[in-house]
């Protein structure tokens, strides 16, 4: 037909030419291999078609087996409290919908490797098509290293936005909100099965819950420090490297960003971050913690005994005057 | 009275005081009165009565409360010549230990959900405070009245001769130390126990406030040293502050409330005084020093 036609183009007032072409053996490989044009395009009734076509409703058939009263397939439902649905109904032209993201033609499962949706190519051929400089960022952050080297283990954007309902940093509903940045990182980085296997425990984590920062977080505060705050987003780099923001070098201007401790100085460099007292690395922390901890049982012991002691006297002695 | 009725019985007083004015009007008049006339006497009189005895009680009962607490100061303080009952602590030591037990409980109850977040209990409390901030601030409001304690009481300790006398009194000496092992033996109740308890707010005080102090001005603090410090620091002072609690807890609470001699209390810290038993079984040492004491002075007079 027409659109087999390598050279099918269209071009509007403006004088931006489209090209119309579209693979037969593309359609056929993807996921809607059997299905014809006009199952999709259904406002195709004649040919040659109107100039101008609707998009196409993918939720038409993607309803997962649900009647009419059961409404649409959770995915949209769930899309279209997002931040790219809502920008959509503003009016947004750039605002991506269903095929922005999963393609048209040439939709594939999201287990197969030449997909979008395939894990290892979501970074790249869905969100970073978009979002640049988010991508670029991601690629130089340990993350984006590993995903990079072929490892589907590490995160990918997904993992901390979700895939459908992407909302705004500053919704609360939203997996990156500053009180909800925690148990997204901690989804990993408390889970020592998986710590263990890039050769880290989960000790950040449990020192940060016992840290004031992590205490006033839990507590609900917002305007504290938690994961994000120090060690970036998309660019969260390797304490080693000079350009990571936890790089004992650039901590200061970490520390000291204007909301937190401006004026910060190279001493707030000098000793551990995730002190752990129970931890015979901390040095003197380790011994002040067991110090104390002796020296409260002992204190507390001797007490008991002279009040245990001093309470059997006094009942002895009520006894007898009672007697 | 023994009836309900708020108002005035008609028989006695009145009774007669109505039969009297009646009496005179009948003799004014030269006839007898109308039962509508002397229904509106009885009124007037029941009224006039009512309205003056109201007023005048007010008066009556603020003389026999002036009265009865007079009364009750000059039998405390017979009591306190005759040797029953001792002044223990003066105002200012009462002062002193309120404002340090308010302090104290602000401090735990405002820094104890911080070190126990996990828990149930603390997190009710830090919702009762209504976040994290709010409790932040009654902490530093707390230390500020620890700090205000600690100075007050060294400056009496040093400036007035009650203060140097208790200081010395509270000296251990050798023979705490034989009163303790004394005690494990026999078990005789003497002042260690509360001499314990004034050094161990000092030991106390000393750590938390200076930990505290580092971490309330903890920019002040990296200014000149390095962040390590501040972590011991921290560390000392929820460590301390647990040790503290539950001593206080623990110490505090058996010594001056749960101890069968005492339970439920003794208002000794709220009004200073002690009677003779007390002394004697707490203070013995101190209770003869004070009779000596009376005595020379009698001696004298």
């Amino acid at each position: 037909m027409c659109h087999g036609k390598r050279d099918l183009r269209s071009g509007d007032a403006s004088g931006a030419v489209r090209s119309l072409y579209i693979n037969e053996e593309t359609l056929r490989g993807s996921a809607h291999g059997k299905l014809t044009c006009v199952d999709c395009h259904l406002d195709v009734l004649e040919l040659p078609h109107a100039r101008k076509l609707k998009k196409v409703n993918c939720i038409a058939c993607h309803s997962k087996g649900r009647t009419f009263d059961q409404g649409p397939a959770i995915e949209y439902l769930i899309y279209r409290d997002s931040v790219h649905a809502r920008e959509q109904q503003k009016g947004n032209p750039k605002a991506p919908d269903c095929a922005t993201c999963h393609g048209s033609h040439d939709v594939l499962s999201h287990a197969d490797i030449r997909s979008r949706g395939y894990r290892l190519n979501i970074p790249d051929r869905m969100c970073g098509r978009c979002h640049g400089q988010a991508l670029t960022d991601y690629r130089k952050s340990v993350h984006g290293k590993f995903t990079t080297g072929g490892d589907v283990n590490p995160p990918i954007c997904t993992d901390c936005h979700t895939e459908h309902g992407i909302r705004r940093t500053v919704d609360p509903f939203s997996t990156v909100y500053a009180s909800n940045i925690v148990t997204m990182c901690v989804k990993c980085h408390g889970d020592f099965s998986i710590m263990r296997r890039y050769g880290k425990n989960t000790e950040e984590v449990e020192t940060y819950y016992e840290s004031f920062h992590g205490v006033a977080t839990k507590f609900g505060e917002r305007n504290i420090a938690h994961c994000v705050s120090c060690h970036g987003y998309h660019a969260i780099k390797a304490r080693s490297d000079p350009t990571s923001s936890i790089n004992p070098a650039n901590l200061p201007k970490t520390c000291g960003q204007a909301k937190c401790h401006p004026g910060a100085t190279a001493n707030f460099a000098k000793g551990k971050v995730h002190v752990n007292p129970k931890s015979k690395d901390s040095g003197i922390i380790y011994y002040v913690s067991l110090g104390f901890k002796w020296l409260t049982i002992t204190v507390l012991l001797v007490l008991f005994i002279h009040i245990f002691l001093d309470f059997m006297r006094k009942l002895q002695e009520k006894r007898r005057k009672r007697s | 009275m023994a009836e309900t009725d708020t108002r005035l019985p008609a028989k006695g007083g009145l009774q007669r005081l109505q039969e009297e004015l009646e009496e005179e009007l009948i003799r004014e008049f030269g006839q007898d009165l109308k039962p509508r006339e002397a229904a509106r006497i009885r009124e007037f009189l029941r009224e006039e009565i009512e309205e003056k005895i109201k007023v005048s009680l007010e008066g009556l009962k603020r003389q026999l409360r002036e009265e009865l607490a007079l009364e009750r100061e000059r039998n405390i303080k017979e009591a306190l010549e005759g040797g029953e009952v001792f002044y223990r602590f003066g105002v200012n030591v009462r002062a002193q230990h309120f404002l340090l037990a308010v302090s104290t409980v602000l401090l735990i109850l405002s820094g104890l959900p911080v070190r126990f977040h996990d828990s149930v209990v603390f997190k009710f409390i830090m919702f009762l405070f209504g976040g994290i901030h709010n409790s932040t601030f009654l902490h530093r409001v707390g230390a500020a009245g620890l700090m205000v304690v600690c100075v007050w009481h060294v400056s009496w300790l040093a400036l007035t001769r009650e203060g140097r006398s208790e200081f010395m009194a509270l000296m251990p000496g050798p023979r705490d130390l034989k009163d303790a092992f004394q005690n494990i033996k026999y078990f005789l109740r003497l002042s260690y126990i509360e001499k314990f308890d004034y050094w161990a707010v000092y030991w106390g005080v000393v750590v938390m406030i200076g930990s505290g102090l580092l971490l309330w001005f903890q920019d002040i603090t990296l200014r000149f040293f390095p962040k390590s410090l501040l972590d011991i620091a921290k560390e000392m002072h929820r460590d301390e502050a647990l040790l503290a609690t539950l001593a206080i807890v623990v110490w505090h609470m058996y010594n001056a409330h749960l101890n069968p001699h005492k339970f439920p209390g003794t208002l000794v810290i709220w009004n200073g005084l002690m009677t003779k038993e007390e002394i004697m079984e707490e203070h013995p040492l101190e209770y003869e020093k004070r009779l000596k004491a009376r005595e020379e002075k009698r001696g004298h007079t």
